[in-house]
């Protein structure tokens, strides 16, 4: 793949391209709005205090979730007793049913396999990448990736044939 | 199934955004934050900068004053109850301070339980009286005496234990009617 020019670009245009995708994996994590609102914001500023120039867009993007994940990471060890969104609250968020349902079961699952399947199916990251946000192994996601997929099948109401 | 619940986790996931509202206050936080971080930067660069040029201010007032960690300054009277500092190297012309225009007057600003004491090294027959803190210094008008030449008064700094810190040496000399006097340290 060849590489992109250096990009540095300021903290308004980061925010407007990956605001809501820094929130969502922050949303997965924290399992509430104010918490990830927070995460985000920290995130900004590092990134404003960092002023470094990324080698590509990729890396650029790649830089923020993985600063996304270890904040919440660390917010999440601090803050043991932080509130989970409640299910009013998220079947208020959404229109379907489906929806709430498959969000509700999401968040139900264990931290690891929530932020691997947030990554894969959401982000439309490869298991290569994920390992290299999480600075883990390629197998080690695979594994999440296939016991989360189990679990939130099963708790679907699915056969566990995944 | 499988296929249904992935779209549909991406799809729930994909709801997942900022109120227009909260994404404003977030950023307007952030431009906040960074104002605060430029400006604490700012006053450390001033700061760093005051301190520098106080420091250099600082570097002539210790050079000559301050040995061994002590710190002496001697003053000359200039009449009408005004005095100069005298630094150490330093050579200049002195002046009377009373009306009969035989008496020059020094005074020694010496650290906190400090004392000094003098040596004569070569006084022709002038007289010298100390006080707490001053040095008068009677010089001789009479026309027996040479006008030209020098005299030397040696000041040694004791601290309270009586040991010696620091010795100076002020030298008066006579050239052409004038008076001046060197501070000078013995090493």
């Amino acid at each position: 793949m060849p590489k992109d020019d250096k990009v540095c670009k300021s903290v308004e245009t980061v925010f407007e391209e990956y605001g809501n995708m820094l929130y969502r994996i922050a949303f997965v994590m924290m399992k509430n709005q104010y918490d990830a609102e927070d995460a985000v914001q920290d995130v900004l500023i590092k990134y404003m205090e960092k002023r470094r120039a990324f080698e590509g867009e990729e890396h650029c993007k790649a830089w923020l979730i993985r600063v996304t994940i270890n904040v919440c990471k660390n917010k999440l060890r601090f803050y043991r007793n932080h509130p989970d969104i409640s299910m009013q609250e998220l079947s208020d968020h959404y229109e379907t049913k489906e929806d709430t349902e498959v969000m509700e079961h999401l968040l139900k699952l264990p931290r690891k396999y929530r932020e691997v399947l947030t990554l894969y199916y959401v982000e439309g990251y490869q298991c290569r990448e994920i390992a290299t946000l999480l600075g883990t192994t390629e197998s080690a996601v695979r594994k999440r990736l296939e016991r989360g997929r189990k679990q939130l099948h099963e708790r679907m109401g699915g056969v566990a044939d995944v | 199934m499988s296929e249904q619940w992935e779209e549909r986790l991406q799809s729930a996931a994909e709801q997942i955004v900022m109120a227009e509202p909260v994404r404003e206050q977030m950023l307007a936080k952030c431009m906040a934050k960074r104002s605060a971080a430029a400006r604490r930067k700012m006053g450390c660069r001033v700061a760093a900068v005051v301190c520098f040029i106080c420091l250099l201010l600082m570097i002539p007032l210790k050079i000559g004053t301050e040995e061994n960690g002590i710190s002496v300054v001697v003053y000359a009277a200039e009449g009408e109850g005004k005095w100069s500092r005298i630094e150490v190297g330093e050579r200049r012309k002195v002046n009377p301070a009373d009306e009969d225009e035989s008496c020059y007057t020094f005074r020694l600003q010496l650290p906190e339980n400090h004392l000094f004491e003098q040596e004569g090294v070569g006084l022709w027959n002038d007289y010298i009286h100390f006080g707490n803190d001053e040095i008068h210094w009677y010089t001789h008008k009479d026309s027996d005496y040479p006008q030209d030449g020098k005299a030397s008064l040696r000041i040694l700094i004791l601290d309270d234990e009586g040991n010696r810190v620091d010795t100076l040496e002020l030298e008066m000399s006579r050239e052409g009617g004038e008076r001046y006097v060197e501070l000078r340290r013995v090493q």
